[in-house]
């Protein structure tokens, strides 16, 4: 009982001047050892959806995670709030154990996901199905708030229902002015608010959640299905078609993702950062690097009390940028020229996306500072680029996992990652 | 398959692996989701022990329809009369243990959000104007204010070991309360969720453990 821990990190949430509840262990705080118990106290400053998932190893998808619903207002009007949709990739073997195959040949490959916490399997010997499928059923004409999460460990999903247009009303915590699509690019760790009419009068539909080939393998990767009932005594399976779509990991474009409360970044910056993300194929097996680091946990002293006993002596495994002045803008550049495309989630704060595309930044590469997305994850596509700006308003050790997908990567048993220091408290 | 023993049922119809609360309120189940009327909490009361004081109040949960998600992802092993306790049990959950709790907190600066005690509730939300949150709406700048509701919303998660079948293989788990997903935090933008997280993992990898826990609040 004693070589274990865990840590709860509220993904997305602010931790507004309360950096030591963000749950992350040897980064804001020591895991919780077993047997013991650490609370944690935060206030809601934002509203909207999210999830909660254990920090610690990889935890988080052998089941330690769940809903986290803020409620306030909202951009468009619906009737009935169904709440968080997870959308999760599903192994037959522990997350440790898909670990170690990760540090050995690279991520595996997943055998099936689930819509809902729940999907159907059929074994590749015996070709015996079991499970069932997610069922929803709508009455015609009503308006459904559906909270959709990817609680994935490494699966890109694209969410469509087929015959039904989504509304999206917010991006992770940050509400947006409403846009209609007929599928939605969802990441791991991201949040797409959506509405969905019961525009049809009857019949079955078939809700899909497609794991993406351009970045995640799956076995199951057409029966990632649901069903959309306007008749709950119904038992048929939909005969409907798919909405036509393109396998993709990029990000819903940019142009989509206006934040409803306007906040411009500003185009002048204070600081730049520029981090390469890349795959590192070494002895120990395969990282994930950013900025030529892996980063390394340190379980029995977190940043935040180095910080808080002054001890600026990082290593280079801690990889900290400090960013020393308050109320500064701060872009980071993050590139790979890797040919798979990767999320980027940061702790604390929502960012301002300016730019992301293929290729490589240059100083002639537009960037979007006016109705920027605003969120806390979002996609470094493939071979390329993303900018992103921060706003340096909250003091602590914030922490800018590369990806949850990470965790299923690294030996370390922490995302590698890049803590850094807003130090101006 | 057999069933897993993580979820015995009690004879009051709770399911172990959730706390049961003291002096549990009946929660009610309402189609709008509106701003927790803050009056309310002025009469609380001390309910149950813990590490800060804890007083009970009146909470309205929202609608909240996939609160059945721990259901279908057990549907396999478990029939449907044991689901639907289960169910009523986790939907009120966050209501039984809602409380206002003042913990001293460590190191942390104030916080530098402004506050308004002046909920004259300009307006009420609805399904026909989702736009609005009592005096706030879609336009208050939610970086600079936040609703003071004084609500705290208290939670106890234990991480567990357990099993689960999602697609009908059972394979081992990490649960919180004993469910995959665990509950679902809902709070009111504004409120302060209060949580406490206690590891009952066991050793089934190979972390080194951490000496120095020193950040308890």
């Amino acid at each position: 009982m004693s070589n274990n821990g865990t840590g709860i990190h509220f993904h997305g949430v602010r931790q507004n001047y309360t950096n030591q509840m963000d749950g992350v262990p040897s980064i804001t705080q020591c895991p919780i050892a077993p047997g013991d118990s650490f609370t944690y106290t935060w206030r809601a400053t934002q509203y909207g959806s999210s999830w909660y998932h254990s920090h610690f190893s990889v935890q988080a998808w052998d089941g330690v995670f769940g809903g986290i619903i803020i409620n306030g207002p909202a951009t468009a009007d619906y009737d009935e709030d169904l709440g968080n949709l997870f959308l999760n990739d599903w192994s037959h073997e522990t997350a440790d154990v898909l670990t170690l195959q990760a540090a050995a040949s690279g991520p595996p490959t997943m055998p099936n996901c689930l819509i809902n916490g729940t999907n159907v399997y059929t074994d590749t010997t015996t070709e015996v199905e079991t499970g069932s499928r997610f069922e929803q059923t709508f009455v015609a004409g009503t308006k459904y708030r559906i909270r959709l999460v990817n609680g994935a460990a490494d699966t890109h999903f694209r969410f469509t229902i087929d015959n039904h247009t989504m509304e999206v009303i917010a991006t992770d915590f940050v509400p947006i002015v409403p846009y209609n699509a007929t599928d939605i690019s969802i990441g791991m760790g991201q949040r797409y608010d959506i509405i969905v009419t019961a525009s049809e009068t009857s019949g079955d539909y078939w809700m899909r959640a497609i794991p993406q080939e351009s970045c995640s393998d799956n076995d199951n990767v057409d029966n990632i299905l649901g069903i959309v009932r306007y008749d709950s005594t119904s038992t048929a399976d939909p005969t409907t078609t798919a909405y036509t779509t393109t396998d993709s990991c990029d990000d819903e474009a940019i142009a989509s993702l206006v934040p409803y409360l306007s906040y411009d970044v500003s185009s002048t910056y204070d600081v730049e950062d520029d981090e390469d993300v890349t795959i590192a194929i070494a002895t120990g097996g395969v990282k994930w690097e950013m900025g030529g680091t892996s980063f390394v946990s340190e379980w029995d002293y977190p940043t935040v009390l180095q910080v808080a006993e002054s001890n600026d002596t990082w290593s280079t495994d801690q990889h900290v940028v400090q960013l020393t002045t308050a109320d500064q803008w701060v872009y980071f550049v993050i590139e790979t020229t890797f040919a798979q495309a990767h999320p980027i989630h940061l702790h604390g704060h929502d960012f301002w996306v300016l730019a992301s595309g293929t290729g490589t930044y240059s100083t002639s590469t537009t960037l979007t500072t006016t109705d920027s997305p605003r969120r806390d994850v979002a996609m470094l596509p493939a071979s390329g680029f993303l900018v992103i700006a921060m706003y340096t308003d909250n003091p602590g050790v914030s922490f800018p996992c590369e990806g949850l997908r990470n965790g299923a990567n690294e030996q370390t048993g922490m995302a590698d990652a890049l803590p850094y220091r807003v130090a101006h408290c | 398959m057999p069933p897993i023993s993580l979820f015995p049922i009690r004879k009051d119809g709770s399911v172990r692996g959730i706390r049961r609360p003291v002096n549990a309120k009946q929660a009610v189940r309402r189609s709008e989701m509106e701003p927790v009327d803050t009056s309310l909490l002025k009469s609380g009361t001390r309910t149950h022990k813990s590490p800060c004081p804890v007083y009970s109040l009146h909470h309205h949960p929202p609608d909240h329809r996939y609160s059945s998600f721990p259901v279908s992802f057990f549907t396999s092993l478990f029939h449907f009369n044991f689901c639907s306790c289960f169910l009523r049990a986790q939907m009120h959950f966050p209501s039984l243990l809602a409380g206002l709790i003042a913990c001293p907190t460590v190191f942390a600066a104030p916080k530098p959000v402004s506050h308004s005690n002046n909920l004259s509730k300009r307006c009420t939300n609805s399904a026909s104007d989702r736009s609005c949150w009592g005096d706030y709406d879609t336009s208050t700048n939610y970086y600079t204010t936040v609703p003071d509701t004084g609500v705290t919303r208290e939670y106890w998660f234990d991480v567990q070991n357990g099993t689960a079948s999602p697609d009908g293989i059972e394979r081992i788990v990490l649960t919180v309360n004993g469910t995959v997903p665990g509950p679902t935090i809902i709070a009111d933008w504004g409120d302060t969720v209060g949580k406490s997280t206690y590891s009952n993992v066991r050793a089934d990898a190979n972390f080194s453990s951490c000496s120095r826990i020193q950040l308890h609040v």
